[in-house]
């Protein structure tokens, strides 16, 4: 987020908030948001009268969100991912689809600055992420700017894969924690997987301990940049302020950040 | 009676498996003729989602009518309940000893599901797995 507001004081940016299930991006930024569109998905609705209890819909489901019981089925919705598998392959046709709401994707009004801004919210109670990240993706591809920046969830799940693939270059956000280090490789593995350059971001680089610029060495990962602690920093978050254009220190951290990168994708 | 029981083996001797949607094997018996029916793998162990559904669903299909578990969830339990199958807590120890406890009376007909929340989960527990 900081980083799309440093690079929007020169260059036209997109910044989409694909962290679905707890977007927080615009506490910060505080644009006004309007409605853009609504994400559904499809979901089965058994007809019980033409059913025979066959079975091969629980059986394909590769969600296990369907159970067929002697004279029932049970559609467990929240594992559905509407892929409309068991449609398909029901040899009765007893089942149609029902679209079912997810969530929705807002846009920040106005144009008056460099920086248009996306956000997408998971309902309450819904646990299928990726459709929604699906079609902000959709919608980013198509933003005419010149640069595009994706806020991921944290961890290495379907929303994150989602999220990452296609793009031109990745930034891991880590800390210097053991617990930090076991992300960072598991996220590493799938970002090696998808074929996507990458550099790491060691945030709050003096305290805890020195396992992330270790596992850089021995690998060689790219350090793009080490933030120290600075309570500073956390008094801005916690009131729910950006860090740019309070302090020419802060806006520099997102300068070296931009910098590094450009330097990394030129060669 | 057939009775379904998550186990880690095989055999009677096996242990009576901790976990019911992600147990190594289920063990079908037969009271009437006091033998293993089948016992089989269960595929559901390693399910990204929904293990207590699709081990359920594989019981169901065994036509099991009492299922004897260590703790059953929200999901399995509609399931389970769908199709009129009865639900026991067991002990640990073997599956010979759930068998015992259950033929002996000893065994607790569970009257819900032992949790609100999700499944105790593989990948599946905390956020952003789907």
């Amino acid at each position: 987020m900081n980083l799309a507001l440093y690079l929007s004081l020169s260059l036209s940016v997109a910044l989409f908030d694909l962290d679905v299930e707890e977007p927080n991006d615009n506490h910060f930024l505080q644009l006004e948001l309007s409605h853009f569109q609504d994400v559904t998905i499809l979901r089965p609705v058994i007809d019980e009268s033409i059913c025979t209890h066959c079975g091969i819909c629980a059986d394909l489901c590769e969600f296990n969100a369907l159970a067929v019981l002697p004279s029932n089925v049970m559609v467990f919705n929240e594992l559905c991912h509407g892929c409309g598998l068991c449609t398909l392959a029901c040899p009765v046709k007893a089942i149609k689809e029902e679209k079912h709401g997810l969530g929705g994707i807002y846009v920040s009004s106005g144009s008056s600055l460099n920086l248009a801004f996306y956000e997408g919210i998971l309902n309450v109670g819904e646990a299928i992420a990726t459709p929604i990240i699906h079609e902000m993706k959709k919608i980013a591809f198509k933003e005419e700017r010149e640069i595009i920046i994706l806020d991921l969830p944290p961890g290495s799940a379907c929303p994150v894969i989602k999220g990452l693939s296609q793009s031109d270059y990745v930034i891991l956000v880590t800390e210097p924690t053991p617990a930090g280090e076991h992300d960072l490789e598991i996220a590493i593995e799938v970002v090696k997987e998808l074929g996507i350059p990458f550099g790491i971001v060691n945030n709050r680089a003096d305290v805890g301990n020195d396992c992330i610029s270790q596992l850089a060495e021995k690998n060689g990962y790219t350090i793009l940049l080490e933030i120290p602690h600075d309570t500073e920093i956390l008094k801005l978050y916690s009131q729910g302020h950006a860090l740019i254009g309070r302090n020419k220190r802060f806006d520099d951290i997102f300068a070296n950040l931009w910098h590094e990168i450009r330097r990394r994708k030129i060669e | 009676m057939i009775i379904g029981i998550p186990s880690t083996g095989k055999a009677l001797s096996s242990s009576f498996a901790q976990n019911f949607g992600r147990c190594p094997f289920f063990i079908i018996y037969d009271t009437d003729t006091q033998e293993i029916k089948m016992s089989y793998a269960n595929d559901a162990q390693s399910a990204a989602g929904g293990a207590g559904i699709q081990a359920s669903q594989s019981l169901i299909n065994n036509k099991v009518e009492v299922v004897i578990v260590p703790q059953v969830g929200p999901n399995a339990w509609n399931v389970l309940k769908g199709a009129n199958v009865r639900i026991f807590s067991g002990i640990r120890g073997s599956v010979q000893d759930n068998i015992i406890a259950f033929e002996t009376g000893e065994l607790t007909e569970t009257s819900h599901a032992d949790s609100s929340g999700r499944g105790r989960g593989g990948r599946g527990q905390g956020r952003g797995r789907f």
